[in-house]
């Protein structure tokens, strides 16, 4: 007979975690905390290795017989090829500056969802195999062989990073973090370890231009149900065309945009935005994704679908390109674009036809971010922008962490706030480049890992709370496609009541267009202006 | 209950506080309950500051003469919000107000006791504590909810654009849906729809060749 527990037993009991050294204590997969496998018709499409239906709660994952061989070979190959990989293996001296700043881990207490700890999974092996101490010593030196059960750890975990890089910002010897998970997710691809949030894009991307496989036709619809919303607002039909030859700049957004809500309304800004300003500029129906999920799967894969972006703008012989309210996309540019396809030496170094700006953070990728753009815009007074039209939206910014981190991209989009909203800075080490993470980064903003999501985006849900009960804050704006797809359920579960936007909706609800309507009544959402009933006041 | 029984509780409020906040801690591993513990850290430490807050603001009402309904909510809610995405057992996440009896006797039951208070103000207590563990219940069960809901949500509007873009031909069914949902448990024994669904067509085929 079974004793009854008292309360206090059940929280001693079963929740104790396991006292087991981290070594010793395998991953125990809990549903809610990662990801379906990957489709093989689309790991086929990209010619990914190892391409088979299986499921992550299965025993048997379908390895194929000598995957340890694969895996090692993958990893000596790395070494070699990428010097960063192998001082991040050599250097870490485990000081723990980078464990705490983890969202995952704040929002869990997961050791092993310390930066230091994540890495160390994969150290650990390189250890046994690349050093005499951990040939010799094996755990006593943290060196361990790689076996199914230390395989499956790795997917576990590195698919509970999201590769934001707020540890990276807080290690002394700049050691980074994301780069080792993307590194350990190629290792896993090579033998068919990989998640259908990933993957299915990167198909869908590679082979029809977007992460949802939306063909040219259906790229055009959403854009005329944009225009036509538009002009029901404004009273404005703005002007667009698509993949026309010639023209001065090619604008590359993220898909996200194009398809769904919130992210629509921020793309209608931008296109109002360039109406306004008269810009000579296309739209692609083929290369209709900015976002690149290659950076969640391999090197080569990130390198596949940039070129692309750079292979659209050759054909239609553009000068130079802007870029959307897109996240990891500008990891990308900024930082591996020029190795793996520049310098894009066919275009020229951007300069804004409007005020002669010549953007020269952008004279090898050639790629503008458009909230760069745009301030530049407002800087040499080219718009008129009525605030008033935000009047009942007062709004934070979070800083989406590619841009911010991968960029720097940390001023111009309250530049454009200051002059279109009443805003407010959260707590300072939740911002600019500590900022945290929406928690559903690097592919992992499925609808399967929602407790997983909830809990990474709990520190930066957090701060928004704090900013909602102080100043009222109803509107969380960000310059990311995942953040806009990603926050909304973190605000319905944490802080219900603020919504969430991309900064050139608030732009676009403040731009004050020739021709318009003489009282425009709604904003972009089709929401009554609040201004009005004010002035009615 | 009597001023004397909760003012022997306040009198220890700090005890009870700090007793309650580390069986809470005792919850997370070893090496995460050190950070967790860095309570003043609002916006770097959110899970250890908002639980700390909560139960101190939770334990003020308790044992103020008339505990607030509205406070012990909001406070509850919070904890619970935090609970229902961290991987415990529904019992284990409202567990925590209950163990707050033995606290209670373990810190100020011998000042209790030598005070004399009457049987009645004991069971007067638990019964607020009881409460309490009832509201904690339906918080967790609301967040849970939630969590399936915004699921259910983001299959929904994938599903909507993929309808719009003409690249399957069925808007979602949620019957066949939450069939094939409940067939994705390996341990489950439900049955997927013979035809497969919109939802997850490639699973239910799998099913299928698998004859579940």
């Amino acid at each position: 007979m079974a004793k009854l527990p008292k309360p206090a037993e059940l929280l001693d009991i079963n929740y104790n975690p396991p006292k087991t050294p981290w070594m010793d204590t395998p991953a125990e997969f809990r549903e809610g905390m990662y990801c379906h496998a990957g489709k093989p018709e689309s790991a086929e499409i990209v010619s990914l290795p190892n391409a088979r239906e299986w499921r992550v709660p299965d025993e048997d994952w379908k390895l194929p017989d000598d995957w340890q061989k694969i895996i090692l070979q993958g990893l000596h190959d790395r070494l070699h090829r990428f010097r960063s990989l192998k001082i991040f293996m050599d250097c870490c001296v485990r000081c723990g500056a980078c464990a705490d700043k983890c969202h995952f881990f704040l929002g869990s207490g997961d050791p092993k969802n310390m930066p230091v700890l994540r890495a160390e999974l994969l150290r650990s092996v390189y250890r046994k195999e690349y050093t005499l101490a951990g040939k010799l010593m094996g755990k006593m030196v943290g060196a361990r062989e790689l076996n199914e059960q230390v395989l499956k750890e790795w997917f576990y975990y590195f698919f509970q990073c999201s590769e934001c890089r707020r540890c990276s910002v807080f290690c002394p010897y700049g050691i980074d973090t994301a780069e080792i998970t993307m590194l350990t997710r190629e290792l896993l691809n090579l033998v068919g370890l990989n998640i259908d949030w990933v993957i299915t894009p990167v198909a869908n991307c590679f082979s029809k231009g977007n992460h949802l496989g939306i063909q040219p036709h259906g790229i055009v619809d959403s854009y005329d149900m944009m225009l036509d919303d538009v002009e029901d607002i404004t009273g404005v039909r703005l002007d667009l065309t698509y993949n026309r030859k010639g023209a001065e700049i090619l604008y590359v957004p993220p898909s996200g945009d194009i398809f769904a809500t919130p992210g629509n309304y921020t793309l209608m800004g931008q296109l109002m935005l360039f109406h306004e300003l008269g810009l000579d500029y296309t739209v692609s129906t083929f290369n209709s994704e900015g976002g690149n999920f290659g950076l969640f799967t391999s090197n080569e894969m990130m390198k596949r679908l940039n070129q692309k972006i750079y292979a659209e703008a050759k054909r239609l012989g553009v000068k130079w390109i802007i870029g959307g309210e897109c996240g990891h996309m500008w990891r990308v540019i900024h930082q591996y674009m020029d190795t793996m396809n520049g310098p894009a030496d066919f275009l020229e170094v951007p300069k804004s036809p409007i005020t002669g700006t010549v953007f020269e953070n952008a004279k090898t990728t050639k790629m503008v971010h458009v909230t760069e753009f745009t301030a530049d815009i407002i800087r040499h007074n080219k718009i008129k922008l009525d605030p008033s039209r935000n009047a009942g939206i007062i709004a934070t910014y979070h800083d989406s962490c590619n841009p911010a981190r991968a960029m720097g991209l940390l001023d111009e989009p309250r530049y454009i706030l200051d002059h279109c909203v009443e805003w407010y800075e959260m707590p300072e080490d939740t911002i600019r480049e500590k900022t945290f993470c929406c928690g559903s980064g690097s592919g992992l903003n499925a609808e399967e890992d929602m407790e997983l999501r909830m809990r990474g985006g709990f520190p930066r849900a957090n701060a928004v709370k704090y900013v909602n009960q102080k100043h009222g804050v109803n509107m969380l704006s960000c310059v990311c496609a995942i953040d806009r797809a990603a926050l909304p359920p973190l605000m319905r579960y944490w802080v219900p009541g603020v919504e969430v936007c991309g900064v050139h909706e608030l732009l676009g609800n403040a731009l004050v267009m020739k021709g318009e309507k003489p009282n425009r009544e709604e904003n972009l959402r089709f929401e009554p202006l609040q201004n009005q009933d004010m002035e009615e006041a | 209950m009597s001023k004397q029984f909760k003012g022997i509780l306040r009198e220890h409020e700090k005890e009870l506080l700090s007793a309650w906040f580390e069986q809470m801690m005792q919850a997370y591993p070893e090496e995460s309950r050190n950070y967790f513990k860095r309570v003043n850290s609002d916006f770097t430490n959110p899970v250890g500051a908002n639980l700390y807050n909560s139960l101190k603001e939770l334990l003020q009402t308790l044992i103020s003469d008339a505990p607030d309904a509205d406070i012990v909510n909001e406070n509850v809610h919070m904890i619970l919000r935090i609970k229902a995405v961290q991987e415990v057992l529904p019992s284990q996440a409202v567990s925590f107000v209950l163990a707050f009896k033995q606290i209670v006797e373990d810190v100020c039951g011998k000042a209790l006791e030598s005070a004399g208070v009457a049987t009645k103000d004991w069971l007067d207590f638990y019964s607020d504590i009881d409460t309490v563990a009832l509201y904690a219940f339906d918080s967790y069960s609301e967040s849970r909810e939630l969590i399936y809901k915004m699921r259910l949500d983001q299959i929904r509007q994938t599903n909507d654009i993929l309808v719009r873009a003409d690249l399957i031909d069925k808007a979602l069914d949620m019957q066949d849906f939450m069939q094939c949902s409940s067939s994705l448990d390996a341990d489950s024994t439900a049955a997927c729809p013979s035809s497969g669904c919109a939802s997850c067509a490639s699973q239910c085929q799998v099913n299928i060749e698998k004859g579940v």
